[in-house]
């Protein structure tokens, strides 16, 4: 009981420093709490964006490999593959499942809206609605043996049909000059929903050429007749079977691709989505020296500020010392009040960061930032430590004077 | 703290303080030998730059001699810890200087509680209100320093170096911020202190007030000579 009433009458002393000096604390709060918030908010919308980002990446399917030409401009669409391979590649990946494709480059319209796209072409089986999976906005995936539908990548439908709904509407494709009319019965939700607003704000350079240049979500899908053995093709999704290691199928179907001496890849969306993510650590960690700027600045202005505000205090720390206060009972004391101060402007700054964040999401953001307890505790920490490192040095200076001296000089 | 009544409570022999600054070398005290008992009532008055305050700060534990033994109830101070010099000035010496020295963003009752805070003084509030009832301030205790007059401010001064229940104090001129009648006024205080058993050791310019000290001393030079000789002066 004795112990809390001291420690209250501590705290109280404390704070009364705060008070009587309405002007120093306003200051040193505003600066506290604005780079603290500051601090936080950056944190959380680089969390946001990589927790989007990682969704996102999910979303494409992680237990998928894929299989694809090595990118050579001279072989473009020139397929070393036949549908019989199949056969040989999946033997060390057993119980897989395989949705084949070709890819074609080609032009679509819509006569009606009088609007054109430039897209892949994908030639494939309703399979890989199964295989690797994408969420739809409207309609369906194709169904077996239907030629004359196509599904659309969001993209290209709000390219085609700005207006709205795309479904049953018939799209015109040139393929090499020659035109085909195929219905459009779905439209695939664009799994990078963060990257349109990389595309309207410039300043994560870095996270959205990576994502973008990796994938450019703009295709069509058609389905086609790949049962002929002979049958070429550019590529396959494979579905590694239940329980089965997506990384060590990938490796397996690599390496009976290799015996074979073919230009031809296959990788896990699995490890591609690390490396997304990896790429993404980058970048946070770049911009992590943002806010250690930050805080340093932070830093520098409040040891300035305590600097001329303790000067100020040189009488009153003499007066004190005269009457038998102690060299650290001077400095806990300064110290204290810094603490307190430190406290109520981190308390601040997340009520501020929070506020900012909820503003940024509505206005600019598509993705809500992520405010992570061990970084906001990191901040607050680092913050408070800033603080009173910032204090201690010119505190203990002013203890250190000779208490006559300042008292006759001032 | 001694109990031995006849061992006096500040003893001071051979002590000399030199300031060098530089080449500039300055004897602020001169071979001072100084004996005072418990309940004497001492005033010491001297010119300008004679080194009364120097003489002060040394009994008062703020600065050391060049040179010379200071005993304090017949401890040596040259021996104290800083922690033993601060505690020292906490408890048993009290304070007044010509300039009132007290902290200007607090009110009188918070300045007068100031030592107590440091010493862990759990009824520091009632001790200082108590204070500065005897100094005649009952009323001004939620006041400034800047909401005083000189005379009031000096009469806080007083609370706070009473409030500690001090073996002695030292006081710098302490009505030499005052005008005349509000000077007698404080001094009527000190007399009333010294009355009550206190133990004080004033400097003056003034010799009216230097009159008041059962033992006055006069210093010139940095050396202290007796002026008229009561017994208890040695
Ligand atoms: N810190 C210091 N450094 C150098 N010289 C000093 C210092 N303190 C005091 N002195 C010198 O020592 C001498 C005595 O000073 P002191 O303050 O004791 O005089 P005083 O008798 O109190 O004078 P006054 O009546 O004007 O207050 C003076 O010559 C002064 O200049
Ligand atoms: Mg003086």
């Amino acid at each position: 009981m004795n112990e809390i009433r001291r420690i209250a009458a501590v705290l109280a002393f404390a704070a009364r420093g705060l008070i009587r000096r309405p002007l120093q604390t306003a200051l040193l709060l505003v600066v506290l709490t604005v780079s603290l918030a500051g601090t936080m908010t950056i944190m959380a919308v680089l969390s946001g964006v990589k927790q989007q980002m990682f969704q996102d990446l999910k979303r494409v399917g992680l237990d998928v490999v894929n299989v694809q030409m090595v990118p050579d401009m001279e072989n473009l669409l020139l397929s070393p593959l036949l549908m019989e391979d199949a056969r040989w590649m999946l033997a060390g990946a057993p119980g897989s499942r395989l949705a084949p494709f070709r890819v074609d480059m080609a032009t679509g319209a819509d006569l009606e809206t009088e609007r054109s796209a430039d897209f892949l072409l994908l030639s494939t089986t309703h399979e890989w609605g199964v295989i690797a999976p994408q969420e739809l906005i409207a309609g369906r995936f194709l169904k077996p043996g239907e030629t004359d539908a196509c599904v659309l990548d969001e993209q290209i439908a709000r390219r085609l049909h700005p207006s709205g709904n795309a479904i049953g509407r018939d799209l015109f494709v040139t393929i090499d000059g020659a035109i085909t009319v195929f219905r459009i019965v779905g439209v695939l939700k664009d799994p990078f929903a963060i990257r349109q607003r990389f595309d309207e704000l410039d300043f994560a350079g870095a996270a959205r050429s990576t994502i973008n240049r990796i994938l450019e979500f703009k295709s069509v899908y058609i389905a086609h007749d790949f049962s002929e053995p002979h049958e070429p093709i550019h590529g396959a999704v494979v579905q590694v079977a239940s329980g089965q290691d997506a990384k060590a199928a990938a490796r397996a179907i690599q390496g009976a691709i290799d015996e074979r001496g073919l230009p031809i890849v296959a990788w896990a969306r699995k490890d591609w989505v690390n490396n997304v993510m990896k790429g993404a650590d980058l970048t946070t960690q770049v911009a992590g020296m943002i806010w250690i700027i930050v805080l340093f600045v932070t830093g520098v202005m409040i040891l300035t500020i305590s600097l001329v505000a303790i000067r100020e205090r040189y009488r009153e720390l003499a007066i004190r010392r005269t009457e038998g206060a102690l060299r650290v009972q001077i400095v806990s004391q300064l110290l204290l009040e810094n603490v307190l101060l430190s406290a109520l402007g981190g308390g601040m700054a997340v009520i501020l960061a929070r506020q900012t964040g909820h503003l940024l999401e509505s206005r600019y953001l598509s993705w809500p930032p992520v405010f992570l307890p061990n970084e906001m505790a990191l901040a607050l920490v680092l913050g408070i430590g800033i603080g009173a490192l910032a204090t201690v040095i010119p505190a203990w200076r002013a203890a250190s004077l000779d208490p006559v001296e300042v008292l006759r000089r001032t | 703290m001694n109990t031995d009544p006849s061992t006096p409570l500040i003893e001071l022999s051979g002590i000399h303080k030199t300031y060098s600054d530089g080449a500039l070398r300055v004897h602020a005290l001169r071979d001072v030998t100084l004996k005072v008992g418990r309940g004497e009532f001492v005033t010491i008055m001297g010119p300008s730059g004679s080194g009364k305050s120097t003489l002060l700060h040394i009994l008062g534990c703020l600065d050391h001699p060049s040179t010379g033994s200071y005993r304090f109830d017949g401890a040596d101070t040259s021996a104290f810890s800083d922690w033993e010099l601060a505690r020292t000035r906490n408890r048993r010496i009290g304070f007044i200087f010509q300039s009132f020295n007290l902290l200007l963003r607090e009110t009188a009752l918070e300045n007068v509680c100031l030592p107590l805070m440091y010493a862990g003084e759990p009824d520091a509030a009632k001790r200082s209100r108590e204070a500065l009832t005897k100094v005649g301030l009952a009323g001004r205790v939620e006041h400034r320093p800047g909401q005083l007059s000189g005379g009031e401010q000096q009469r806080v001064a007083i609370a706070r170096a009473i409030v500690k229940r001090p073996d002695v104090i030292l006081a710098d001129e302490p009505t030499g911020n005052l005008d005349t009648q509000v000077g007698h006024n404080i001094m009527d205080v000190f007399r009333s202190l010294h009355t009550d058993g206190l133990t004080i050791v004033l400097i003056t310019h003034n010799p009216e007030v230097a009159a008041l000290g059962t033992c006055q001393l006069r210093l010139r030079d940095g050396e202290l000579r007796e002026m008229a000789a009561p017994p208890a002066a040695r």
